[in-house]
């Protein structure tokens, strides 16, 4: 019985000498790697993990908006009112030209409605480009990108508002004739809970390989580090930035 | 370092489905299935993904009063710093996860 507890008392006292070791700044965590004759690069190999029901819309014209509202993928594509919901509540917003031509959409067929098909999209997303504008540390909207959105708002009322299929729309999108959804000019990615490892897309040369949700995750995970560094909530940011700064020293 | 962003309110995640833990007295290697690498963890790293696998999301203070009373310590041998430090590198290596923003 005494050997028991002479036992148990030597145990805890090496425990405690392994936090002491811990709080003087041991390592609690070691790791193996598959290969021994990989050379190891430690900013290449950090994880994280997208925040549950994170989505990305991309528009054609390689816009991105990244939120967690609602926006399915439906029979005929996305829904009109989904998209214009999603991109109102959406936590980021990246203007015209950020997202590289692969990862977006085809923009809809020309016809009367050529110009404007997502017209009354554009138009209600005006209220929330001025709340980013005015308060929003997360938005990503050019002046001048703004600027031309704006303008259209206030044409809202007389606006010609046109489905995928060139079909006039009201300003309420109650389809007027075609379809409340669209297989054009919108792309949604779906990323949520997705483990992502960026260094598992950078080739041997250093140039990234951004390919599939995570790739375009990992393509505005930079844009955002190029505007933002390591501030804001942007989830991941920090492992980005440690490979960014290893890829450019 | 952590892989991202985090808060004394940070909610911590074991990624629990993709890793195989193989208990050796009080060394516990730790298969993560989604990077292929395996991880040595002492009692106290072994134990925070324990307790996060069994009870789910926690922040900070949560995980400290969970692990203390798992592993039949105390904040004296072992501070909420120890713990935190800890938290950070098994998110380092990308077996717990914070489970939401933060607001930062």
């Amino acid at each position: 019985m005494q050997d028991l507890e002479k036992q148990s008392e030597l145990f805890k006292a090496r425990r405690r000498q392994l936090l002491r070791m811990g709080a003087a700044g041991m390592p609690m965590v070691l790791t193996l790697r598959a290969s021994a004759s990989q050379a190891l690069i430690s900013q290449l190999q950090c994880v994280f993990v997208i925040p549950k029901g994170t989505k990305i819309l991309v528009g054609d014209r390689g816009q991105a908006w990244v939120g967690s509202g609602k926006l399915r993928n439906y029979n005929d594509g996305l829904k009109l009112t989904e998209i214009e919901d999603f991109k109102a509540s959406a936590a980021y917003h990246f203007h015209d030209g950020t997202v590289s031509e692969n990862f977006r959409p085809e923009a809809c067929g020309s016809g009367p409605c050529e110009d404007n098909w997502y017209g009354s999209l554009e138009n209600a997303d005006v209220d929330s480009m001025f709340a980013h504008l005015t308060g929003g540390e997360n938005d990503y909207l050019a002046a001048e990108g703004f600027s031309g959105a704006g303008s259209k708002g206030k044409g809202h009322s007389n606006h010609i508002h046109c489905d995928k299929h060139g079909q006039q729309v009201d300003g309420h999108h109650h389809v007027i004739a075609g379809s409340e959804y669209t297989s054009c000019g919108y792309k949604k990615y779906g990323v949520s809970n997705k483990s992502v490892k960026p260094g598992d897309y950078v080739s041997e040369n250093g140039n990234w390989n951004l390919s599939g949700g995570k790739g375009l995750y990992i393509e505005l995970s930079i844009k955002y580090a190029d505007s933002h560094g390591q501030s804001g909530g942007w989830p991941g940011i920090s492992c980005i930035v440690s490979i960014l700064n290893y890829l450019n020293p | 370092m952590a892989a991202g962003p985090y808060s004394a309110a940070t909610l911590w995640l074991a990624d629990a489905e993709n890793l195989i833990v193989d208990p050796h007295d009080d060394v516990f290697l730790v298969f993560h299935k989604l990077s292929g690498d395996t991880h040595i963890l002492n009692f106290l790293s072994a134990g925070i993904l324990e307790v996060l696998k069994n009870k789910g999301p926690a922040n900070f203070v949560t995980i400290a009063n969970w692990v203390w009373k798992f592993l039949d310590i105390d904040e004296n041998d072992c501070p909420i710093k120890l713990i935190e430090d800890t938290v950070l590198q098994l998110d380092d290596v990308g077996v717990l996860y914070p489970a939401q923003k933060t607001g930062h």
